[in-house]
């Protein structure tokens, strides 16, 4: 076989061989780039539905209205205060009516200690009367009778002023007592109420410094949303470098078809080139896009 | 709903990297692998058309034209994704009624912002 012919031969095995290589490398480079893409597509996706839940949960605790929360609490601390209010309210009504009544057991023991006095003075009348009544003898006897009687019931007065003289000193003794036993109460409701506008506050601080801290996360876990955007962006630019490097391996291909094709016309022998996979309508050369007027890469051009 | 971009490249890296682009954005993709699949998965719900201009079979501006002649994607945006950038071959496509031509690599940002603007 002539030199030519064996130098045509090699340069066509060759061909084949680089042709298998550029179709083995942009296989195993297409299967991977889109094995990253996938998995960058997942990470965004797996990122998004991730911040998304947070913001969901974090939302939760505070209810759907963050204000909505500290207003509740608001209602529900007023209505405290005016329940503690309306409760000190009634201890000072109840303090007033047992210092009252303390007054008119004060009153009503005078009273029975006069009717004691002047029932003491009835019984001498009667005593009188009886001595009177002997005196008289015979007609005496029906006033005798009448003294006598009068005797009793002044016992019973005597007795019953005693009773009420009595009852009037536990009486004196116990709404003191119970007096002082509103005012403790009256005091406690006020210290309640004290404490308890402290404690409710300090809640209504609690609640203000959760929800910024909630803003804060919410805020945080949109920038790191962003950040994992922008880094999927970049990464998918950066993924870009297949095609172009695939493109330019079948260009290469090209070449090497060009060659074989014009070496086969110079030798008058057939040689057995592909059909050409693209309908390449522009230079198809993917390692000299940037003409001199060209707009460059990446840029968009809105017509 | 999300809008429908029809994204025609013969590559099925680039045919990804635009999907993902354009789903994160919140846009429905639609992939067709040259300009005659292009012409069988187009239809009235499609907002806008992201080509490349290389592919086998049909290249995208063959497939312009064949949509602009038929009427059917007249209103339609349609912008060039390619490595290409001969003045001449984007004068054709801007006479062809192409809206845009981007030359590859595309910075997902800016493409999402061409969508924004042309799908708006």
């Amino acid at each position: 076989m002539p030199m030519p012919d064996r130098i045509f031969d090699t340069f066509a095995s060759v061909r084949r061989r680089v042709r298998d290589a550029i179709s083995s490398v942009n296989r195993t480079t297409e299967s991977e780039t889109i094995a990253v893409g996938t998995r960058l597509q997942r990470i965004v996706a797996l990122g998004s539905e991730h911040i998304a839940r947070l913001k969901s949960v974090l939302g939760a605790s505070l209810g759907h209205d963050d204000e909505g929360l500290v207003a509740s609490i608001q209602r529900q601390s007023r209505r405290i205060q005016d329940h503690l209010q309306e409760m000190t309210r009634r201890l000072q009504d109840h303090r007033t009516q047992v210092g009252a009544a303390a007054s008119r057991v004060t009153d009503i023991t005078e009273t029975a200690r006069q009717i004691a006095t002047l029932n003491s003075e009835a019984r001498i009348l009667a005593l009188n009367a009886r001595i009177e009544a002997a005196r008289a003898g015979e007609h005496g006897r029906g006033f005798a009778v009448l003294a006598g009687e009068m005797n009793r019931l002044s016992q019973a007065i005597a007795q019953a002023s005693v009773r009420i003289q009595g009852l009037g000193t536990e009486l004196n003794v116990a709404l003191p007592r119970l007096r002082n036993e509103s005012e403790a109460l009256e005091a406690m409701t006020s210290t309640f109420g004290v404490a308890a506008r402290e404690d409710i506050d300090g809640l209504e601080q609690q609640v203000h410094v959760l929800q910024d801290e909630v803003h804060a996360a919410v805020r945080e876990s949109d920038r790191v949303l962003v950040g994992i955007l922008d880094d999927s962006h970049q990464a998918l630019s950066h993924l870009q470098f297949q095609d172009v490097c695939a493109q330019t391996l079948r260009v290469t291909d090209g070449w090497l078809a060009e060659g074989a094709r014009a070496m086969a016309a110079e030798l008058g022998r057939s040689v057995d080139i592909e059909p050409a996979e693209y309908t390449t309508i522009g230079d198809g050369d993917r390692t000299s896009v940037t003409h001199a007027d060209s707009p460059p890469a990446g840029e968009v051009n809105l017509f | 709903m999300s809008k429908r971009i029809l994204v025609v490249d013969d590559s099925p890296t680039v045919r990804q990297q635009v999907s993902v682009a354009l789903c994160q954005a919140g846009f429905a993709v639609v992939e067709a692998v040259d300009g005659l699949d292009a012409l069988g998965k187009f239809d009235a719900t499609i907002a806008m058309v992201v080509c490349d201009v290389n592919m086998p079979r049909m290249n995208g501006i063959e497939m312009l034209e064949k949509l602009k002649a038929d009427g059917k994607g007249s209103t339609t945006p349609i912008v060039m994704l390619t490595t290409e950038g001969q003045p001449a071959l984007i004068d054709r496509a801007k006479k062809a009624g192409a809206k845009g031509w981007i030359v590859k690599p595309f910075k997902p940002d800016q493409l999402i912002a061409a969508v924004k603007k042309l799908t708006s």
